[in-house]
């Protein structure tokens, strides 16, 4: 499955809490949870990026887990392949 | 059910026999153990083989899974903790442990999720402590088993590969539910709170709390996208007008206190797989989750672990089982 890159709206729209997404996998849930947190709390452009970066890393690194597929899959509405 | 706590002896020769081991026990136990791969923490309450026990006499033994390869034990204090997920194998898992009330835990405590790769690494594990009649008189260790030194102030984490087939999976089991009352917001994050805001009108928590009538066994419940993350009270300090928590409240975060729990162990066997603890590679509970529902002498399920001052499940927990699954991919 492939990631989808920053600039996708989806990140976007995640990060600033404009989607409220069923996440399966523990550290998903957590990380998300957090970054959102950040954001609203700082809500800047640079934490914006920062925090997309920081979720692209996390899906890069554990991908290969069947329950990180499906978080990156209903973040993106299910059209991920 | 297999046998989880050992004599002495019988734990020594498993290391003498170069099992890698993450081990729980009363400092003198801890301390005539040999040196070898494993680390170590302070307790003396479990869930045994035999149900909730408290015994200075037993060591409870985690062997390390037989997939695990390239077993690798790592000390870290509080100017270092920072690494913890960096330096963590890319594909496999640490556990880690830290005594209780030291400045390692209080840093990982407040600072996990702002470390380097927080949560791209499987980590799991918990705070060490002391029988409870001795808190304040003696202080919680953890063992470096390399070398068999205890440490007050410091975290032992074992780190281990896994074959590309495999992967650490991370997962609590709390049986806490949000309740339906008001939302609690903090100002600033910290183990302690003067005050705090009720649906965002700020009172003295102290107060409050007592207006409420709020039983603080339960814990404050916050939502991170369905996952249940726990902070439990630790003192609520009328003279001072503050609250102490067990582990830090975070600015920003939203928390409710959690819903009465009517039966602990039946809302545990609710909360997990029948067939679970055959499966489990590393698990502990909470002493609060101990001490408030009678766990001792009563199982739950078929789960056992060392119980304890904290879980991590990447970062820190209260009142909360924590358990880590091998599983294929």
């Amino acid at each position: 499955m492939d990631i989808p890159g920053h600039e996708s709206r989806e990140w976007s729209e995640l990060v600033e809490g404009k989607k409220v997404i069923a996440l399966q996998f523990l550290a998903t849930r957590i990380l998300v949870g957090r970054l959102v947190t950040r954001y609203k709390m700082e809500p800047s452009p640079a934490v914006k990026t920062e925090s997309i970066g920081e979720l692209h890393n996390f899906f890069a690194k554990n991908i290969r887990l069947p329950a990180v597929q499906a978080d990156l899959n209903a973040i993106f509405g299910g059209r991920l392949t | 059910m297999n046998q989880v706590l050992f004599d002495v002896c019988e734990v020594s020769r498993m290391i003498k026999e170069g099992k890698s081991l993450v081990l729980a026990g009363d400092e003198a136990l801890l301390k005539q153990l040999p040196a070898g791969t494993w680390i170590g923490g302070t307790i003396p309450y479990f869930m045994g083989d035999k149900g909730g026990e408290f015994t200075k006499q037993k060591v409870y033994v985690t062997v390390l899974p037989a997939d695990a390869s390239r077993q690798t034990v790592r000390v870290y204090d509080e100017k270092t903790i920072h690494d913890i997920y960096c330096k963590a194998p890319e594909q496999g898992f640490s556990i880690v442990i830290m005594p209780a009330a030291s400045k390692t835990h209080e840093v990982f405590s407040l600072k996990a999720p702002t470390f380097s790769q927080f949560a791209t690494r499987p980590l799991i594990g918990w705070i060490s402590g002391v029988d409870l009649k001795d808190l304040g008189k003696v202080a919680p260790k953890v063992v470096n088993g390399k070398t068999g030194e205890a440490l007050g102030n410091a975290a032992v984490v074992m780190e281990a590969s896994l074959p590309a087939n495999k992967a650490a999976i991370v997962s609590i089991a709390n049986i806490f539910e949000m309740g339906s009352g008001d939302s609690l917001t903090f100002a600033q994050d910290g183990f302690s709170a003067t005050d705090v805001f009720v649906n965002g009108e700020k009172r003295n928590f102290v107060d409050y709390l007592l207006a409420k009538k709020i039983d603080t066994r339960l814990p404050l419940v916050a939502d991170y996208f369905g996952a249940r993350v726990n902070t439990s009270f630790q003192t609520v300090d009328q003279a001072a007008k503050r609250v102490d928590f067990y582990a830090p409240v975070f600015k920003g975060v939203e928390y409710k206190v959690a819903q009465p729990v009517a039966n602990y162990v039946e809302s545990f066997e609710k909360a997990i797989s029948a067939r679970l603890g055959d499966q489990i590679a590393f698990s502990c509970n909470c002493i609060l989750n101990y001490l408030y529902s009678g766990l001792e002498g009563k199982k739950t399920g078929n789960v056992t672990g060392p119980i304890t001052f904290g879980e991590v499940a990447y970062q820190l927990l209260n009142q909360t089982m924590v358990y880590m699954t091998i599983e294929n991919i």
